[in-house]
C-alpha cells in the first residue's frame, strides 16, 4: 500500500523522464534495505484514553519515515529527496513502537525496552508531559538522544538533561501567544481585562492553567475563576456556571477532546459564550471535534504550533497534507504536524551524524539548523538552545470559522479575519 | 518436612542472583513491578484476605507512601531510608483513623466506602499545593546512584530493593499466617460475633491488620516513587492501582501466604508481555485476554492460582501429649459455692416489646443452673444482654464482683463469661484444632505476641485433652465445616470451656442432635462441672435439664418466675400453667 | 448569587435524573441478587455506541433507536446472566467481584478493538433548549430526565402490580422462601439482569445526544452509580432515583457554591457519611 502510493505519487509529480533515475534509486534503496535499518524508538499512547491522538501521531511519523526511506524529489524537506540516509550509505530508517498507555511508569519501561531489546539509537515521544518526563529519563540514564516534538510542560527542558531535545513550543510560549493576541486586540480598541481558566487536572491541564494564571497576573489581568476538573467529566455544568457568573472577558482552556465536546454543549445550553474562548493543545483542531459538535464548535480559538491554513503561504504544507490524507484518509492535525517535524528533525540529525553512535547523534542534534523553508511549521527554523529547546518554536492562533481552522493571528500572516467578540448563540 | 520453606528459600536465592544472568531491562522492569505489586497485594491480603475486609482503596496508602517519601526527599533532602518509614507510619495512622469507623460496615459496603475514600484522597492530593497538586512531584535527580538515596539509573538495584520489599511483606504475612494472629483474623472473617464471644477483640484485630497492611502498602508506594522518579495523583493514587492489587491477591489466592506471591507474576507479566507482543498494534487485545483470565479463574478456581497448584492440606500439628484426660477425675463441685454471677434488675425492650423485665439472677460457683421457659420468655435476650451483644436498658451484672454490663462482648469474655450460641457457630474453614485454639485466653494477649508466637504448650496440651474427651481428636485437622452438626456442637462447647471461664452460658446445647449425643453432651457438661466449671444452660429438653442441673430458673414473659431445685420447679403450679399450659 | 444557585440546582436535578437512570439497573440487580456489577457502566458505553452507529449509519434518531437498542440489551443482560453470573450467584463476594471485574475489561477493550479510541457524538443542528423553571436546559437533557422518570414509574408499577414483578421481589427477599413458593428464582435473576441492562441501555440511548462516547467513558459514571444506589437506599428502586437526584444536586450546587474541583469530594464524603450513619440510605428501612 505504502509503496504503491509512493510510486504513483512519484510518477505523477516528476514524469517518466526521470523514471530511470528513480529506478536506480530504488535499487540502491533495495540494496541498502538488505543492511540493517537504523532503528528509532517511538514511545506514544497507542491504547487508552489518548489512543486517538496516538494514532494520528503514528500516522505522521510513519509518513515522515516513508519520506526518508523513499525518494520524494519534489518535496523540500530534510531527507525527502533521497532514499534512506545518504550519509549512512542509504540505510533505511525503521521505527519500533512502544505503547505508554498514557502511563508514566509504562512509558519509562517501554523506553527501556526499545533501547535495549529493539536497539533503538534514539527515541521520540511521548505526547503527555508526565510520560515524556519519565520516558526521557530512561534515555538520559543510558545516553540515548530523546526528541520530544509535542509535550508542552516548560519544566521538561529545565531539568538539565543532556540528551533531551524539544522541537515544539511549550506552555510559556503558547501562553505568550495568547496574551500577545489579546494585547493586539486591545490596541485595536477591544476592552479586555478579565480572564477565567478551565482546565483538566492532570499535569497537562494543571501546568497550562498555572502558566496562564501567572501570565495574566503579571500582565495586569484579573483572573476571575480558575476551575480544574477530572477527565472524563460526567458534567461540567458547575464549572461553567461559576465561570459565567465570574463574568470574564475571555476564557483560557486546557482540555481533552472528550471534555471539549461537553464544554461546547454546556456553553450552548447556558446560552453563553465569552468574547473569546481560547484553548491549549488541540481539541478544536482535531477533526473529530467538529464531526461531533458541528456548527456549535465555531469561534473557538486555539493556540497551535501549526494549522492547515498556513498552506496558503506554504505550498509545502499542502503537499505533505495531501500525502497524509491519501495515506490515512484525514487531514493532518497539529499534533501530527509536530510529530512529523520532530521525526524528520531526528532523522536529519542521525544522517548528519553519519553514524548510529548516540554521542554522534547527540552532537548532530545540537548542531541542528533546519531553515524554516524546509519545515511544514510556521517557524523560522529549528535550532536547539543549550537546554535542548528549539529556540524558534512558536505558534499561531487559529479560529474555527465556517468549519475550517483558519489562522487569525499574528495579523500579518492571518488568512481570515479574527472574529472577536464571538457572536452570541442566537446569531449563529 | 520443611519442603515449602526450602522451596521458597531456593526460589529466593535464584531471584537474588537472577540480574547477574539476565540484564535485559524490560525483563528487570517487569520483575520490579512483579515484586512491588506482589508486595502491595501481600499487604492487601492481610486485611482483604485474612481479615476478609475487602478494600478497594489501597491506592490511597500506596500514594501516601509515595508522596511522603518523595516530598521529604525533594523538600527536605531526607533520605528515603527514613522517609519510607515515615510514609508507612503516616499511612498506618490514616488507615486506623479511617478503619475505626468503617469497620462497622458490612462487606459490600465496606468495599464501596474504601473506593470512595480513596477517591477523596486522590481529589485532596490533586488540590494540595504543598505536594505539587495536580502537577505532582519530580524526585530530585541529583541524588541518583547513591545507596543513601535509593535511586539509580540502572535496574538491578531497584530489582533487589523491590525484591526485599516483597520478602518483607511475605515474611510479615508468613508470621501472621503461622501464628495466632492468622487464626484470629480468619475467625474474624468467618464469624465476627463468635470470635468476639471467645474474647477475641475483633475490631482491634481488624485495625491491626489494616494498619500493618497500610504501612506495608506505603512502603511499596515509596519504592515505586523512587523507581519512577515522578509522581502525581494520576499515577500513584488512581483506582487502577487499588484494583490491580486486589486482582493479584484474588487471582493468586486470597488469605494464603503464597497466593499474592504467585498472583503477581501471573498478572503483571501477562500485562507487561502482552503489551510488548500486542500493545504496539494498538488494539488493547491484552486487556481482553486479561479480563478473560480473570473471569475464568473466578468461575473455575475460586481459590485462585494457588488452588490449582496446591491442594488444601491441613497444617502439621504439634504433637500434643494430650493424655486421655477425663475431667471426672477432678474433685466434685457442689451447688453451694460463693456467688459468681449476679444479675440485678435487668431490663430490655425492643420497640414496644419488653423482652426482659427486671430479671434478678444469682449463680453460684460450681453449679449448673438451668434456664427454662417458653419460647419468647427472654432467655436468649438475657444472654445477649449479659454478653454485650445487646445493650440492656437498665440493670447490673457482675462476674465475681466485676461489672460487665455495657462492655463489648470480648471484654465480657475477658471478665470470665463464655457462651455458646443457639445455632452452632464454629469457624467453618478453620480446622477443628484452630477453632479450639481460638478459645484460648485472650485477656492480656498482645497483638505482636500473637503475631510471632503460638499459644503456650500448656494450653495446647489442655486443648488436646479436651479434644480427646470430646471424641474430636481424630478430626482435629479437618475444617470444622465438614463436621456433623452434633460434632460442631461439641466443638463449640470445647471452644467455650478451653480457657476455663468463670461462668459458661450454654444456649440450647442439646437442641437438634440425636439422643445418643444428647446423652453424651449431658455427660460432658456434668464432667466439666465436676472439674470446677460453672454453667448456665438454656434448654427446652426438660428431661435433660432435670438430669444435669443443680438448680433451675423458670422464665416467662421476660421475668424469672421461680428458682429452685429442678423437681421443685417442675412441680410449681405457675410453671405448669405457663409452660405446659395446664 | 441566588440565581446562580437556582440554575445549578435545576441543572443538578436534570443531571441527577440521568445519574438515577444509569444507577437504576445497578440497583435492581444489586437488590435482587446481592451482586455488585462492576461492569455496569460498560453496558452504558456499549449502548451509547449502538445508538451512535444507528444514527451515523442509518440516520436513526436516538428516540427511534429505543425499540432496537433496549430489547437487544435486555437480551445481552439475560445472556450475561446465563453465561456468567448464574455461576457466581452463591459464590463468595470475592468471586463475584472477580467475575464482573473481568467482564469490565472484556467489554471495555472489546469496544476498543471494535471501535477504536475515537470519541463519537451525535450532532443535531436543530437542537434547542427548553426553559425549565426559568433555566434554559438542553432539550435532549430534558428528554433524558423525563425518560428517567418514566422508567422509574414503569419499573415501580411492574414490580408492584404484575405477578412477575411480585415474584421478582419475593426472589429478592429470600431465595429459599421464593423457591419454596415455587417461584423460578433462576429466571427471576435472569430477568433482573435483562431489565437492569435494558435500563442502563435506555440511559445510554438518551445520554448520547448531549454527551459523547469513547471506550473509557464508563469511568465517568460507575462510581456515581454506586454512590446513587447507596445514598438513596440499597435494595429499593426509588432509592436510585433519590440517590441520583441527591448526587446531581450535591455536585452542582456545592460545586458551584464552593469549588467545582471538590464537587465529587462532596459527593463521596456524603456517600461515606451515609454508609456510616445511615447505611440503609435516605429511604431505606432498618435491616433491608
Amino acid at each position: 500500500m505504502v509503496e504503491r502510493v509512493t510510486r504513483r505519487q512519484f510518477l505523477r509529480s516528476t514524469g517518466a523522464a526521470v523514471a530511470s533515475v528513480a529506478l536506480g534509486d530504488r535499487l540502491v534503496d533495495w540494496a541498502s534495505a538488505q543492511e540493517a535499518p537504523v532503528t528509532v524508538g517511538a514511545v506514544y499512547p497507542l491504547t487508552g484514553a489518548l489512543a486517538r491522538i496516538g494514532a494520528a501521531i503514528r500516522n505522521a511519523i510513519e509518513l515522515a519515515v516513508d519520506m526518508v526511506n523513499n525518494p520524494y524529489p519534489d518535496l523540500n524537506l530534510p531527507l525527502a529527496r533521497t532514499a534512506g540516509l545518504p550519509r549512512l550509505g542509504g540505510r533505511r530508517l525503521r521505527v519500533v513502537w512502544g505503547d505508554t498507555r498514557g502511563d508514566p511508569a509504562t512509558g519509562r519501561a517501554e523506553a527501556d525496552r526499545l533501547i535495549e531489546r529493539e536497539g533503538a539509537v534514539a527515541l521520540i515521544g511521548s505526547y503527555q508531559s508526565a510520560v515524556t518526563a519519565t520516558a526521557s529519563l530512561a534515555a538520559e540514564a543510558r545516553g540515548i538522544p530523546f526528541l520530544n516534538p509535542e509535550s508542552s510542560s516548560p519544566r521538561l527542558t529545565e531539568r538539565g538533561f543532556k540528551w533531551f531535545f524539544r522541537t515544539g513550543p511549550h506552555d510559556i510560549t503558547f501562553t505568550r501567544i495568547m496574551f500577545d493576541m489579546v494585547e493586539d486586540l486591545k490596541r485595536r480598541g477591544a476592552r479586555i481585562s478579565r480572564v477565567a481558566i478551565l482546565a483538566e487536572d492532570s499535569e497537562f491541564g494543571a501546568t497550562a492553567a498555572g502558566v496562564a494564571k501567572g501570565f495574566a497576573q503579571s500582565r495586569g489581568y484579573t483572573v476571575t475563576a480558575m476551575e480544574l476538573y477530572t477527565s472524563p467529566p460526567s458534567s461540567l455544568t458547575a464549572e461553567l456556571l461559576r465561570i459565567r457568573a465570574s463574568n470574564p472577558d475571555f476564557v483560557i482552556g486546557a482540555n481533552y477532546l472528550v471534555d471539549a465536546v461537553l464544554i461546547t454543549r454546556t456553553l450552548k445550553e447556558m446560552r453563553w459564550f465569552p468574547q473569546g474562548f481560547m484553548v491549549h493543545a488541540g481539541f478544536t483542531t482535531v477533526p473529530d471535534y467538529l464531526n461531533t459538535v458541528g456548527r456549535d464548535g465555531y469561534y473557538f480559538l486555539a493556540r497551535a504550533p501549526w494549522a492547515l491554513g498556513i498552506a496558503r503561504r506554504k505550498p509545502l504544507v499542502a503537499r505533505v497534507n495531501e500525502l497524509y490524507r491519501r495515506k490515512h484518509g484525514a487531514d493532518m492535525d497539529e499534533v501530527a504536524a509536530r510529530a512529523f517535524t520532530g521525526m524528520l528533525t531526528l532523522a536529519d540529525a542521525i544522517n548528519r551524524a553519519g553514524s548510529t553512535a548516540p554521542a554522534a547523534i547527540q552532537k548532530a542534534l545540537r548542531e541542528t539548523n533546519i531553515p524554516g523553508a524546509q519545515l511544514i511549521m510556521p517557524w523560522q527554523g529549528i535550532q536547539f538552545d543549550d537546554k535542548g529547546q528549539n529556540r524558534y518554536a512558536t505558534g499561531v492562533m487559529v479560529q474555527i470559522l465556517d468549519g475550517e481552522y483558519k489562522v487569525v493571528w499574528p495579523f500579518d500572516v492571518a488568512e481570515a479575519e479574527l472574529v472577536w467578540p464571538a457572536p452570541p448563540w442566537e446569531r449563529r | 518436612m520443611k519442603r515449602p520453606q526450602t522451596l521458597a528459600g531456593l526460589v529466593l536465592a535464584v531471584l537474588v542472583l537472577l540480574p547477574a544472568a539476565i540484564q535485559d531491562s524490560f525483563f528487570l522492569n517487569a520483575m520490579v513491578h512483579v515484586f512491588l505489586f506482589g508486595a502491595a497485594a501481600q499487604a492487601w491480603n492481610l486485611v482483604g484476605g485474612y481479615a476478609g475486609q475487602i478494600s478497594f482503596g489501597h491506592a490511597a496508602f500506596f500514594g501516601i507512601g509515595a508522596y511522603t517519601t518523595a516530598w521529604l526527599l525533594s523538600r527536605h533532602g531526607l533520605s528515603p531510608w527514613l522517609g519510607i518509614w515515615v510514609g508507612a507510619a503516616v499511612a498506618a495512622g490514616v488507615s486506623l483513623a479511617v478503619g475505626y469507623p468503617t469497620f462497622r460496615l458490612r462487606r459490600h459496603f465496606f468495599a464501596l466506602a474504601t473506593l470512595a475514600l480513596a477517591e477523596i484522597a486522590r481529589i485532596s492530593f490533586l488540590n494540595w499545593e504543598a505536594v505539587g497538586a495536580a502537577i505532582g512531584l519530580y524526585l530530585p535527580l541529583q541524588y541518583r546512584n547513591r545507596l543513601a538515596y535509593l535511586m539509580w539509573d540502572s535496574k538491578p538495584p531497584y530489582y533487589w530493593t523491590a525484591l526485599a520489599v516483597l520478602a518483607l511483606a511475605t515474611a510479615v504475612a508468613w508470621a501472621v499466617d503461622r501464628h495466632r494472629a492468622g487464626r484470629y483474623l480468619r475467625a474474624v472473617e468467618q464469624d465476627e460475633d463468635a470470635a468476639e464471644m471467645l474474647g477475641i477483640p475483633t475490631r482491634r484485630w481488624k485495625l491491626f491488620a489494616m494498619g500493618l497492611s497500610a504501612a506495608l502498602t506505603a512502603v511499596t508506594g515509596a519504592v515505586y516513587a523512587l523507581y519512577v522518579l515522578y509522581i502525581d495523583p494520576y499515577n500513584v493514587m488512581a483506582s487502577r492501582i487499588s484494583l490491580l492489587v486486589v486482582v493479584i491477591a484474588l487471582l493468586g489466592g486470597r488469605g494464603t501466604v503464597w497466593g499474592p506471591v504467585l498472583g503477581a507474576p501471573f498478572v503483571v507479566l501477562l500485562n507487561e508481555y502482552t503489551r510488548a507482543w500486542l500493545g504496539g498494534r494498538g488494539a488493547g487485545a491484552d486487556f481482553i485476554l486479561f479480563g478473560l483470565a480473570v473471569v475464568l479463574v473466578s468461575l473455575y478456581q475460586p481459590r485462585g492460582l494457588i488452588g490449582l497448584l496446591v491442594r488444601p492440606s491441613p497444617r502439621l500439628l504439634p504433637a500434643v501429649a494430650g493424655a486421655q484426660g477425663d475431667p471426672q477425675d477432678a474433685p466434685p463441685a457442689g451447688a453451694g459455692g460463693p456467688l459468681v454471677l449476679q444479675v440485678r434488675g435487668m431490663e430490655k425492650a425492643f420497640g414496644g416489646v419488653r423482652a426482659v423485665r427486671g430479671v434478678d439472677l444469682e449463680v453460684r460457683r460450681g453449679e449448673i443452673l438451668g434456664l427454662v421457659g417458653p419460647n419468647g420468655a427472654g432467655k436468649s435476650t438475657l444472654f445477649d444482654c449479659l454478653t454485650g451483644f445487646v445493650r440492656p436498658d437498665a440493670g447490673q451484672a457482675a462476674v465475681d464482683g466485676v461489672h460487665v454490663l455495657g462492655l463489648p462482648p470480648h471484654r465480657v469474655a475477658w471478665a470470665g463469661l463464655a457462651r455458646t450460641f443457639q445455632n452452632v457457630r464454629v469457624f467453618p474453614d478453620l480446622s477443628v484444632w484452630d477453632n479450639l485454639l481460638c478459645g484460648a485466653e485472650h485477656r492480656g494477649e498482645g497483638l505482636w505476641e500473637a503475631t510471632v508466637r503460638e499459644v503456650p504448650p500448656t494450653v495446647q496440651e489442655e486443648a488436646g485433652r479436651l479434644l480427646r474427651s470430646f471424641n474430636l481428636w481424630d478430626h482435629r485437622q479437618r475444617p470444622a465445616g465438614e463436621l456433623s452438626y452434633g460434632q460442631q456442637k461439641l466443638l463449640s462447647l470445647a471452644m467455650a470451656v478451653l480457657r476455663r471461664p468463670r461462668v459458661v452460658l450454654l444456649d440450647e446445647p442439646a437442641a437438634g442432635v440425636n439422643p445418643v449425643l444428647v446423652e453424651e453432651i449431658g455427660r460432658l457438661i456434668r464432667a466439666l462441672n465436676a472439674s470446677g466449671l460453672t454453667f448456665v444452660v438454656i434448654e427446652h429438653n426438660m428431661e435433660f435439664v432435670m438430669r444435669i442441673c443443680h438448680r433451675v430458673a423458670f422464665m416467662a414473659e421476660g421475668q424469672v418466675v421461680t428458682v429452685g431445685r429442678p423437681e421443685e420447679v417442675q412441680r410449681d403450679p405457675r410453671v405448669l400453667e405457663l409452660y405446659y399450659g395446664r | 448569587m441566588t440565581e446562580l444557585v437556582w440554575q445549578a440546582a435545576v441543572s443538578g436535578v436534570v443531571l441527577g435524573l440521568v445519574y438515577a437512570l444509569v444507577a437504576l439497573g445497578l440497583s435492581l440487580i444489586w437488590g435482587v441478587m446481592d451482586v455488585v456489577n462492576l461492569a455496569h457502566a460498560e453496558y452504558l458505553m456499549l449502548a451509547m455506541y449502538a445508538t451512535y452507529w444507528l444514527w451515523a449509519l442509518g440516520r436513526v434518531d436516538p428516540a427511534l433507536a429505543v425499540p432496537v437498542v433496549v430489547p437487544v440489551f435486555f437480551g445481552l443482560g439475560w445472556l450475561t446472566y446465563q453465561a456468567l453470573v448464574r455461576r457466581i450467584v452463591r459464590a463468595p463476594l470475592a468471586a463475584q467481584i472477580f467475575a464482573t471485574f473481568g467482564l469490565l475489561f472484556i467489554l471495555r477493550y472489546g469496544a476498543f478493538a471494535a471501535f477504536g479510541p475515537n470519541v463519537y457524538g451525535i450532532w443535531r443542528p436543530g437542537e434547542g433548549t427548553v426553559p425549565v423553571l426559568g433555566v434554559p436546559v438542553a432539550a435532549s437533557k430534558v428528554t433524558a430526565g423525563l425518560v428517567s422518570l418514566a422508567a422509574f414509574g414503569l419499573l415501580a408499577a411492574f414490580l408492584r402490580y404484575t405477578k412477575t414483578g411480585k415474584a421478582l421481589q419475593a426472589a429478592a427477599q429470600s431465595r429459599e422462601v421464593a423457591l419454596a413458593l415455587g417461584i423460578p428464582v433462576d429466571r427471576m435473576y435472569a430477568l433482573s439482569w435483562g431489565l437492569g441492562i435494558a435500563t442502563v441501555a435506555l440511559a445510554g440511548v438518551f445520554l448520547i445526544p448531549f454527551y459523547q462516547v469513547s471506550p473509557t467513558i464508563g469511568d465517568a459514571f460507575l462510581l456515581l452509580a454506586f454512590a446513587s444506589v447507596v445514598l438513596g437506599g440499597f435494595g429499593r428502586v426509588d432509592g436510585a432515583l433519590v440517590g441520583g437526584l441527591s448526587i446531581g444536586l450535591l455536585e452542582n450546587v456545592l460545586g458551584t457554591l464552593i469549588s467545582p474541583t471538590f464537587k465529587f469530594l462532596f459527593v463521596f464524603a456524603a456517600f461515606v457519611a451515609m454508609l456510616l450513619v445511615r447505611p440503609q440510605g435516605l429511604l431505606g428501612d432498618v435491616g433491608r
